[in-house]
């Protein structure tokens, strides 16, 4: 037992399996084999932070240390990326703010509210711009406007929170959105009329009874998070998006993302310039919700 | 619930009470609960459709409903039904295999394609004459199921079946047929693939075969094909182009020369498809552009480490490329936003490393660059800089290293300590006087501890003793592993008292500290106090404390540890075998026996281990119990320790094993194993 050991014997398949595989049934990651190594460098600081001398030592701590969780959650960190940016993709959310607000409206009119969730918000910037847009739309005016955003990780939901950005976070984003911005001596901030309407939380998109807590919603996006993930994982993902959206609600799932291979209720919706995902209008829909095939 | 309460509950209107009463038949005997899951199955609800499934998935064997499931998939009124049944059947995989291959010849048309795509989930070999025969009937639908349930079901036969259609007159089997070999990554020899090149239809997917074939031939159509302009064209050859680049050595060379002259327009081509193609087609492209050294691709190469990371390939080509990547890679860093920054230092430092020889030109440029990233405000970048100039740290960075580490929080303080190791090992005094002024608490205080224990010298006592009270519970946890290296009967009573630490952390390092602490004689000290620790109030102390009995080779520790293997902490349990085993105990049989059916694996894997270490005459037949386990990796631990005993019946249950493994790595451990006995598998 040495903190910070250099020597610590390569991830061996087995290990790589084990923590792959419980990693995996946490919150849905699955690191492909090839991709082994990059596994094992990005945990080998953790092993030996911890003055473990094997990755099947870190397996064990993950299972039965009384750390065990907040590790966890620190490997998971590790393991993923957390690359987000305001306007990212912008083309869809022109989309969005164009094609799919208007529809959204006539939809939610009755009850004047609109709630929009994204799922593995990273760091907040996704949130932030999906409420840039609703309020430039100019179509929920006194409606009361939500915008949930969720992460698997701590440290992104609390800096998602702060709302201050560096340069890094505004490389896609065109000028006629500065005015949404204040500058700060630390980055720049999110105003805070933009800011009243995002709400983050702490949560495993894999926790479907967690996930309850963003009630009923108008539309998801989820981008560039399930890419990461399994089958088994996308698809329990998939059913919780589709219980959770109201008919006739929309999912936006990244650029390369699709449900091509996922057996799902979702009828695809052509937009001028994307294609996105939508929840059947007619509860009597001859689609079952959890397994219509291709 | 009562069966007639089940069956009313089953007509209410609440779809609620319809589930609930689904939960409650799979407690149910009886002739009728089979009929009445079916109805389920077919519940207009989809709550009470999953919920029906959940209970088939584990009673339609017992409840004998599988025909049942073959007509629901047949019938065409009921959606709802015939998806229930069919993922039903899918997920039985290998127990629905006989009844569906039965049911095969004499379903409707329009079933058959359902019956196939079942059938591809009972993957086993026994299915595959019947899918062949569904292949090359007439209908073209039943035709691409069966072709795709066979590279859903992979292996040696399945691959055949595949490549004897490549030779199909059906141009749309031919089609299917090298689809599903792509699928399955096999590897098809060139001369089948050839063929295919000069066919219209076919040609755009069997470019994505030739490059698994390995031969030289396959590189002139590939390399044709980048100039067309099919993006799904363009994206194939590329990959083929990187798969050749990792076969033979002189086919690799061969790609390798005649990358070095792409033209401009291609290159840009690929650079869109680094940029913008699926994870995989990225992740060749950015291996062949490394192999054309591509400087302008540089940018998306590191971005593409930071989305995915980079396959071992592409981290091969980085290599070759050598110091023009270093370069490359160290320009782009002062130009790149801060959140990429981190990458492009790794990057640029572990190619360095890795290279024979680095100019020393290149040597001060990556140390002026780590130097002035050190104190950067981004803490990623900070952290790689430190570690990227472990190898290239001189005297001078020292004290700066060890201001930054009292300065900062604990993963930069971490970085610190082990770029300070790397300095000490050339440059000994340098590292020495900086530290000796450090102070040791906070977040650095851990790092700097280990590193003052790594340096050695006459004041370490005293600086450990301080650091015992460090405020910082990870200090505590480092000073007593320094300690534990110095004289056992010195340091004891202060890691004794450490098993009273308000963290649990430092005690669990005190108690796996006092195992080893041994006084002039050899004796170990720490059994007393270990045996009371044995009683504390957190399983992960117990847990420690247990393991660490073993370590004392102390044989009062047996008893104790032996009330322990039965504790339904599992970590206690898992650590109580551990150090029965580490102390030789052999009585354990009835123990053992209990813990082989624990619910955690991993108390399984401990008591198959010492049942393997203590053997006798029943413990092949108790590993033997371990290759039926439901989790892979103990199976595998069984398959190992069978292939260490040298006895006939070990031989048997692998062999037996082997008939009906569907891991690939445990069948590859039994493999192993049974040659291990002299038999060829
Ligand atoms: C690449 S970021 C995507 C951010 C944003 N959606 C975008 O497209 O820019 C992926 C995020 O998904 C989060 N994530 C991964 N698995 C998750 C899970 N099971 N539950 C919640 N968040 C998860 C990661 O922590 C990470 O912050």
């Amino acid at each position: 037992m040495v903190l910070f050991s250099n020597n610590i014997p390569p991830m061996r398949i087995e290990e790589f399996r084990l923590l792959n595989g419980f990693i995996n049934r946490f919150c849905g990651i699955k690191i492909d084999d090839d991709m082994r190594f990059v596994a094992e460098r990005k945990l080998s600081e953790r092993v030996s932070a911890l003055g473990l001398s094997s990755f099947g030592d870190y397996y064990h701590y993950l299972r039965y240390h009384p750390d065990k969780k907040a590790e966890l959650e620190r490997a998971v960190d590790v393991l993923t990326t957390n690359e987000t940016y305001f306007f990212r993709e912008f083309s869809q959310l022109v989309a969005f703010r164009d094609e799919v607000l208007p529809r959204l409206r006539e939809l939610a009119a009755r009850k004047r509210s609109l709630t929009i969730w994204s799922a593995g918000c990273s760091s907040g910037e996704e949130v932030y711009t999906l409420a840039i847009l609703i309020s430039q739309s100019g179509l929920f005016k006194n409606w009361d406007v939500r915008i949930f955003g969720n992460d698997i990780s701590r440290r992104v939901i609390q800096n998602a929170r702060r709302a201050i950005y560096s340069a890094s976070s505004f490389r896609a984003t065109p000028a006629e959105y500065e005015c949404y911005f204040i500058d700060t001596p630390e980055g720049k901030m999110v105003d805070p009329s933009v800011r009243s309407m995002c709400h983050f939380g702490h949560f495993n998109l894999l926790d479907d009874a967690r996930a309850v807590m963003v009630g009923r919603v108008e539309a998801i996006f989820c981008r560039n998070v399930l890419i990461y993930f399994d089958q088994t994982a996308r698809k329990n993902v998939i059913q919780t998006f589709y219980q959770r959206l109201c008919p006739g609600g929309y999912l936006m799932l990244g650029h390369s993302e699709s449900l091509l291979h996922d057996s799902t209720a979702f009828e695809l919706a052509h937009l001028l310039s994307d294609l996105v995902y939508r929840k059947p209008l007619s509860a009597r829909s001859l689609f079952p919700p959890e397994m219509v095939k291709r | 619930m009562t069966l007639q309460e089940i069956r009313t509950a089953l007509t209410s209107v609440d779809a609620e009470v319809r589930r609930q009463a689904v939960a409650d038949i799979e407690a149910m005997e009886g002739k009728e609960i089979g009929a009445l899951l079916l109805a389920a199955l077919g519940d207009e609800d989809w709550r009470v459709r999953k919920e029906a499934v959940n209970v088939a998935r584990k009673q339609a064997v017992r409840l004998d409903i599988l025909p049942d499931l073959v007509d629901a998939i047949c019938q065409e009124e009921n959606f709802g039904l015939r998806n229930a049944a069919l993922e039903l059947l899918e997920e039985l995989g290998t127990r629905a295999a006989e009844v569906l291959l039965d049911a095969l010849p004499q379903v409707p048309d329009y079933a058959r394609k359902f019956v196939v795509e079942a059938l591809a989930c009972g993957g086993d070999e026994r299915v595959i004459p019947a899918l062949v025969n569904a292949a090359n009937q007439g209908d073209s639908i039943v035709a691409a199921a069966a072709l795709d349930a066979l590279s859903a079901i992979g292996g040696t036969e399945a691959e055949l079946a595949l490549r004897a259609q490549l030779v199909s007159p059906d141009s749309f089997h031919r089609m299917a047929a090298i689809d599903g070999l792509n699928r399955l990554g096999a590897i098809v020899p060139w001369e089948e693939l050839a063929p295919l090149l000069t066919d219209r239809l076919v040609r755009r997917v069997a470019l994505a075969a030739i490059g698994r074939c390995g031969r030289v031939e396959a590189a002139e159509p590939l390399f044709q094909a980048l100039s067309e302009k099919s993006t799904y064209v363009i994206s194939a050859a590329v990959v083929g182009l990187a798969q050749l680049s990792s076969g033979p050595r002189e086919v690799a060379q061969e790609v390798a020369n005649r990358l070095s002259d792409l033209s401009q327009e291609i290159r840009r081509r690929l650079r869109f498809l680094l940029a913008k193609g699926s994870k995989d087609v990225q992740q060749s492209t950015a291996y062949v552009l490394c192999l054309a050294r591509d400087r302008e691709s540089i940018f998306d190469i590191v971005e593409l480490s930071v989305s995915y990371g980079l396959s071992p390939s592409i981290m091969a080509g980085l290599q070759q490329w050598g110091q023009g990547a270093v370069r490359e890679l160290l320009d782009v860093v002062s130009r790149i936003p801060d959140s990429r920054r981190p990458a492009a230092i790794e990057l640029a430092c572990e190619i360095s490393r890795k290279l024979p020889s680095v100019d020393s030109e290149l040597v001060s440029k990556i140390r002026s660059i780590m130097r002035a990233s050190m104190v950067a405000k981004d803490e990623d970048v900070v952290i790689a800089a430190i570690r990227g100039l472990s190898e290239w740290s001189e005297a001078r960075d020292a004290e700066t290293l060890v201001k930054i580490a009292e300065t900062s929080g604990e993963d930069i303080a971490i970085a610190c300590g082990k770029t300070l190791l790397a300095l000490a090992q050339r440059e000994p005094a340098a590292v020495e006087s900086a530290v000796r002024s450090a102070k040791l608490d906070g977040p650095a205080g851990a790092s700097l501890v280990t590193l003052l224990v790594a340096l050695g010298g006459p004041n370490r006592f005293q600086a450990l003793e301080e650091a015992l009270n460090a405020q910082d519970a990870a200090t505590r946890k480092a000073a007593l592993l320094g300690l534990a290296e110095l004289d056992g009967s010195k340091v004891a009573d202060l890691i004794t008292f450490a098993l009273a630490d308000e963290s649990v952390d430092v005690q669990m390092t005190a108690a796996a500290v006092l195992g080893r602490l041994r006084d002039e004689d050899g004796r170990a000290i720490g059994t007393d106090s270990l045996l009371l620790a044995l009683t504390g109030e957190s399983s992960g102390v117990r847990a420690a404390a247990a393991q660490a009995l073993g370590e004392t080779g102390d044989q009062r520790a047996i008893e104790p540890l032996r009330n322990l293997v039965r504790s339904t902490d599992q970590d206690v349990a898992v650590a109580a075998i551990k150090g029965l085993r580490k102390l030789g105990e052999v009585a354990l049989d009835e123990l053992l026996l209990e813990a082989l059916g624990h619910e955690d694996e991993e108390v399984v894997k401990q008591a198959l281990l010492s049942i393997a270490e203590i053997g006798g005459s029943r413990a092949i037949s108790r590993i033997s119990m371990g290759l039926e386990h439901a989790a892979w990796d103990v199976r595998q631990l069984a398959a190992n320790l069978l292939g260490g005993l040298s006895d006939r019946a070990a031989a048997d249950a692998l062999r037996t094993r082997l008939d009906t493994e569907p891991d690939e790595l445990v069948r590859v451990t039994i493999k192993q194993a049974l040659s291990k006995h002299g038999e060829i598998t």
